[in-house]
């Protein structure tokens, strides 16, 4: 009889903690193509398997971490809170017409955001292999989406696309604070990983 | 469009030039090899560059490695040795029976003075400020790292292209504005003595 009530308060809590397991399942997977911020870099033909950085942050994993950051650093809780997704994908360049093609695909791509509403923020056409595109998405009120496409010094191509709540003004102060500590050690972190990868093949 | 194909596109000279050390060390292969050999037939700088690479390579590995004497390395070693093991009889010979006494009172001086020096270490570190350390699981502080990324690689974008517009807009200034009322002034003023000299 004990046993029984044991069972029956078990399969109980099972399926109260059912719907919220499956609840964050389905934030996870919740398709972010449809959101207006969001870029599809699938777009560029680059393969994304090459990709040397692949960062991939939805809203459930960044809500996480702003709790985690709440305490010591509000203003960055604050924006994480509002933001639906961070994407970052880089890719290593060999060779002179790689550079061109991906400098072209890109400028193909920043045609489409155009066309589908984006504004240019920057578009600086240094030279050859040197180019970087900031596009935004405004919203009614909010900017809802960012993204940059770069190639930096004939080897790297760089797209980030931030999608949600932002206030540019935030990002700007944020990522000011952010860019000696952070921008470097990780960057030079990738770099690392990426070179050893190479190693390996 | 159509996109010239590995082969087909010549190899600038900046480049060919980042790839000369990974020819001379045998690395370089396949289309970079033959694109690089092809930009070198016909560009002598590059050629040039090359030979000069070659001549510093093969100067590098001409130099003579000579032995050190024997006499040398046992006196190095003898004196590291001694450094590193210092011999009890020699202390004891140094301060005779002296010697023993002060290490009795010493040794623990500096033990004392170790500690003085680690509490005194630890409260300084008390009154700095506390350093943020990342909570969370290993996913969320790495997250947490990459959002960061992120957005300090926008910001940086953004402002680097800003400084850019802005060093354009400087350039413009000083081309319509300061160049057409300073510079040209002045240059008007040295260039016609000049001329009257000259004529």
């Amino acid at each position: 009889m004990r046993s029984k009530t044991l069972w029956g308060l078990a399969l109980l809590a099972g399926l109260w903690l059912l719907p919220v397991s499956a609840g964050a399942e389905g934030k996870a997977k919740e398709d972010y193509s449809k959101l207006a911020g969001y870029v599809d870099f699938a777009d560029l033909g680059l393969n994304e398997e090459e990709a040397v950085v692949e960062v991939y942050l939805h809203d459930a994993l960044l809500g996480m971490v702003a709790s985690m950051s709440k305490g010591s650093d509000p203003e960055l809780a604050d924006m994480l809170n509002k933001l639906k997704l961070i994407r970052v994908q880089k890719f290593l360049l060999d060779d002179d017409a790689k550079v061109g093609t991906v400098e072209d695909q890109i400028s193909a791509l920043a045609g489409k955001l155009e066309k589908s509403g984006w504004t240019a923020a920057v578009r600086m056409r240094e030279k050859k292999g040197d180019n970087v595109y900031v596009y935004m998405k405004m919203g009614d009120k909010v900017l809802e989406g960012i993204t940059v496409m770069a190639v930096e010094g004939g080897e790297s191509a760089t797209f980030v696309n931030i999608v949600g709540e932002i206030d540019p003004e935030q990002i700007g102060r944020l990522g000011h604070k952010f860019d000696i500590d952070e921008l470097d050690d990780l960057g030079d972190q990738w770099h690392e990983h990426s070179r050893d990868q190479k190693e390996k093949k | 469009m159509r996109h010239a194909a590995p082969e087909e596109t010549p190899l600038s000279c900046a480049r060919a030039l980042v790839l000369l050390e990974v020819f001379l060390d045998g690395e370089l292969q396949g289309q970079r090899l033959s694109r690089f050999q092809a930009h070198l037939r016909s560009c002598t700088d590059c050629k040039g560059e090359l030979e000069e690479a070659r001549k510093i390579q093969e100067g590098l590995a001409d130099l003579p490695t000579g032995d050190c004497p024997s006499a040398v390395t046992q006196r190095v070693l003898a004196w590291a040795a001694a450094r590193e093991a210092p011999d009890e009889r020699s202390r004891s010979r140094r301060f005779g029976g002296w010697g023993k006494r002060l290490a009795m009172i010493w040794r623990p001086a500096v033990a004392g003075l170790g500690v003085a020096v680690t509490a005194l270490l630890i409260a300084l570190a008390a009154r700095e400020p506390a350093r943020r350390v990342p909570q969370g699981t290993p996913q969320q502080v790495r997250a947490e790292q990459e959002a960061r990324w992120a957005l300090a690689y926008v910001a940086r974008m953004t402002r680097r292209s800003s400084d850019q517009a802005l060093g354009q807009v400087m350039d413009e200034v000083v081309d319509n504005v300061i160049g057409g009322t300073v510079v040209a002034p002045i240059s008007e003023a040295v260039r016609r003595p000049l001329e009257e000299d000259g004529s």
